[in-house]
């Protein structure tokens, strides 16, 4: 029997990946932060800040621990029916430590959001199936930024950090046959994504403060390499007679399956009076660095699995064709009321996030529109509880609506598999989170 | 004391969660997936043959099964007053001492069914058309039936290619003949005096019907059912205007041309050694999944070679306008293409089965349905089966 060895490389039935790596790009994060808008790149003084401006850690205090916990219901439509998107929910521990040196504040910050039920979670469905960017998979995914900030001088601190993601590595590589259980094993390690995220932060006059902020381009790479050998497959026992014979099939898989741009932003905070505060935040996107994030395989073909099911030519992968944009986010804080051991402060924001993605009229279905958040919350401060607490006690909750731009898209192949559809989203964000200081 | 204790716990804690990137191992329990319930479906792709069978080795997935020196084929498939229908064409064989088989005379049976999926043949298997007209010499079939006004209106090929004639039914069992003529013929150029097999529409006030014709000497089933789709349109459904991507009109007077010819391997052609290869009996479907209408078109393609004489499969083509389709690229077609694997050394690597004459419905937003004509590859082995099949289109299980 003639042995042959089948080359392929193909696009397989895999998807597009999703855009944004972190749900820290999708939900933002802090309870304040996530009330103001996300408009909080010159503000700071939490462990929010690792994320929003890392230099504003400098305005935290010297210890405090952060814990806060959201659930986000995700309601997206196609033709008006809902899928069934998982909701999204964790918690995030955020911790801030320092000291002060030569008048000169130092911050360590940490801020780890854990999803409820799993660590990270990779999505390979197949390659058209429609994925909503910033909602399937990809927040559903362990993310720490960690860094260092100190002041320069009383009115300037710079900051350093990285983001951290869990990545996978593992496949399977197992034999299956009729006559012998299948062997085999399956490969699987945990490793971790790194990229760096920087910051500055002035305070040129007591009521306005400036920042800036840089995070680098975070993608995830999956590989699975999978072995299955099989061997010969007859069709009665009694002749011996081979539809099959023994074959192995290589499948390596890869998949960049979490994507988040590099973005530069500039932030700037207006502070009028001891209550009030106003900031806003401009970020670049720089979607356009996003190259084809579609999930490939090689595949090699040895006995007669390449005979009978015959090799296609390596599938057309359209560029995405990803866009930069602007993102603009304004916020306000109120403080309502204000005595020397309470303070309750009223939230409001709003964030305008441009999609990055063009129509897709072709056979990818990345799917994502203009999105439009809105943002409420309440803080309550308490000063002096008991002797452990001498400092003040927070407790913030807050609500985050997202409201996708409906969302028409034309397939220009009238055969394509998922066809026309009309895209519609909303996402109900509710959380709520304390601060001790110490 | 306590406060010491206090910060030391929640240190500890915080680190915990710090280092958890390489502390943790795989193994978490996660949840399914998600997401997928609401994703669209437009019923060109994932097509898989039910078993309806499970007793039976191999697939088996036929409602109808022919009998000896017959042939179940051309199903048309509808639903209408709370009943899934199938109407198909039973052709009778006589066969020679060396297995040449002759088609002799054709009738038109009706099953019913109430799920789509258990089928029961009505009229006790007796025919529900049959030839009786002259033009029709002795051969009726490919019917197609569109629910209108309280009742059945059917379209069906008479003759071998002479034409299209019309019957109505009250009752989907008792049908008349409306007119003695057909009303449609092979009167254009590329039909050679040959039409059939059509499939007709009823859409935006206007009927539409899909027809194959072109007389060649390829495969039996070509000779039969031709090889090119064409189309016409109608007010009434007896006065027909044939038109072609050209905007061509029967009614100017105009030499029409076909709108749909055979141009992947899978259908046979081979321009090197001048075949053509054919395409044939369209079944049409009409969705409307977003704001703009999709016409779907699922068509027998006729791959006469190795290593079955006998393999024809089902394709698919689309169109945003009624007549300009656009086929399915190798990852959509052919939709049904199923092979019997088996490996005879320096002879072949597996056998064909045939699909082939498909009719679709859209069961659920996200679910159709095809029945169509299945015929086994290998008798030995399989007993030869031929009948109506039924095949789904979804994307999960």
């Amino acid at each position: 029997m003639m042995r042959f060895r089948i080359y392929l490389l193909v696009i397989l039935v895999l998807m597009p990946a999703a855009a944004f790596a972190t749900p820290y790009d999708t939900f933002s994060v802090g309870p304040r932060a996530i009330a103001m808008g996300n408009a909080y790149g010159a503000v700071g003084g939490d462990s929010a800040a690792c994320f929003h401006n890392i230099a504003t850690l400098t305005n935290a205090g010297a210890f405090q621990i952060e814990l806060d916990y959201h659930r986000a219901d995700i309601d997206i439509r196609f033709n008006d029916r809902r899928t069934d998107i998982d909701p999204d929910k964790g918690v995030r521990i955020g911790v801030v430590l320092g000291k002060t040196f030569l008048n000169r504040r130092f911050r360590f910050g940490a801020s780890i959001y854990t999803p409820d039920s799993h660590f990270m979670r990779f999505v390979l469905p197949p390659r058209t199936a429609p994925i909503v960017m910033r909602y399937n998979n990809i927040n559903h995914m362990q993310a720490s930024i960690v860094g260092f900030a100190g002041q320069v001088f009383p009115w300037w601190s710079i900051g350093f950090g990285a983001t951290f993601t869990s990545d996978h590595l593992g496949g399977v590589d197992f034999a299956i046959g009729e006559d012998t259980a299948a062997q085999g094993d399956l490969k699987s390690r945990l490793g971790s994504a790194t990229t760096p995220v920087a910051g500055t932060y002035f305070e040129p006059l007591e009521w306005l403060s400036l920042g800036a902020t840089f995070r680098e381009e975070h993608q995830q790479m999956m590989h699975l390499p999978n072995k299955i050998g099989m061997n010969d497959l007859k069709v009665f026992q009694d002749n011996g007679l081979i539809i099959f014979q023994d074959g192995r099939l290589v499948l390596d898989v890869y998949s960049n399956t979490h994507f988040s741009p590099r973005q530069y932003q500039g932030a700037i905070a207006i502070k009028p009076s001891d209550r009030m505060l106003f900031s806003a935040d401009l970020t670049f996107y720089e979607y356009s660095n996003m190259g084809n994030s579609m999930a490939y395989s090689i595949a090699i073909m040895e006995g007669d699995f390449g005979e009978v099911f015959p090799c296609v030519p390596p599938l057309d992968v359209p560029d995405p064709g990803m866009e930069d944009t602007w993102g603009l986010a304004l916020g306000t804080e109120w403080g309502a009321f204000k005595t020397d051991h309470v303070r309750v402060d009223l939230r409001a924001g709003y964030n305008y996030r441009p999609t990055p993605l063009p129509n897709q009229t072709g056979v990818s279905n990345v799917i994502d529109s203009n999105m439009h958040i809105m943002a409420a919350g309440l803080g309550l401060t308490l000063g002096s509880l008991t002797e452990v607490l001498r400092k003040p006690f927070s407790l913030d909750v807050f609500y985050q609506h997202h409201y996708l731009e409906p969302r028409m898209v034309h397939k220009s192949d009238p055969t394509n598999e998922i066809g026309d559809y009309k895209f519609t989203g909303s996402v109900g964000n509710l959380g709520a989170g304390m601060t001790l200081r110490f | 004391m306590k406060m010491n204790a206090v910060l030391l716990g929640a240190l500890g804690l915080c680190l915990l969660f710090v280092s958890t990137p390489w502390m943790i191992s795989c193994g978490m329990e996660g949840d399914i997936i998600g997401g997928t319930t609401a994703w669209p479906l437009s019923g060109t792709k994932w097509w898989n043959k039910v078993d309806l069978d499970q007793e039976t080795d191999g697939a088996q997935p036929f409602i109808f099964l022919s009998g000896e020196g017959e042939e179940f084929l051309e199903p048309s498939f509808l639903k209408a007053y709370g009943s899934f229908w199938v109407f198909f064409e039973r052709r009778e064989y006589e066969i020679d001492e060396n297995g040449k088989r002759t088609p002799v005379s054709s009738e038109i049976l009706m099953g019913r069914s109430s799920d789509a999926f258990t089928w029961e043949l009505f009229n006790d298997g007796r025919p529900v058309l049959e030839a009786g007209l002259a033009w029709e010499d002795g051969f009726v079939g490919a019917p197609t039936v569109l629910a209108t006004e309280g009742g059945f209106t059917m379209w069906y090929a008479g003759g071998i290619g002479e034409g299209i004639g019309v019957a109505m039914s009250d009752n989907a069992t008792d049908w008349t003949k409306v007119s003695s003529e057909p009303v449609v013929v092979g009167d254009q150029h590329w039909e050679g005096g040959h039409v059939g097999a059509p499939s007709v529409v009823y859409h935006n006030h206007l009927f539409r019907m899909y027809y194959s014709g072109g007389l060649t000497d390829q495969t039996p089933f070509a000779q039969f059912a031709g090889y090119l789709i064409g189309y016409a349109d109608s007010s009434d459904g007896m006065s027909w205007i044939k038109r072609d991507t050209e905007r061509n009109s029967s009614a100017a007077g105009e030499d029409v041309n076909f709108i749909f010819a055979p141009s992947q391997e899978w259908e046979g052609i081979n321009t090197e050694e001048g075949i053509t290869g054919a395409v044939a009996s369209p079944g049409i479907l009409i969705t409307h999944p977003a704001d703009r209408d999709v016409v779907l078109m699922y068509y027998s393609g006729n791959f006469a070679g190795d290593p079955a004489a006998h393999n024809m499969s089902v394709g698919i083509a689309g169109s945003y306008d009624y007549n300009d389709f656009v086929k399915g690229d190798y990852e959509t077609n052919p939709a049904l293409n199923e092979k019997f694997v088996l490996a005879l050394d320096g002879i072949a690597k597996y056998l064909a089965y045939s699909e082939y004459t498909p009719s679709v419905i859209q069961l659920e937003w996200n679910q159709y349905i095809m029945l169509y004509a299945q015929s086994d590859p290998l008798s030995e082995l399989t007993g030869g089966l031929q009948g109506i099949a039924l095949a789904t289109c979804h994307m999960f299980d």
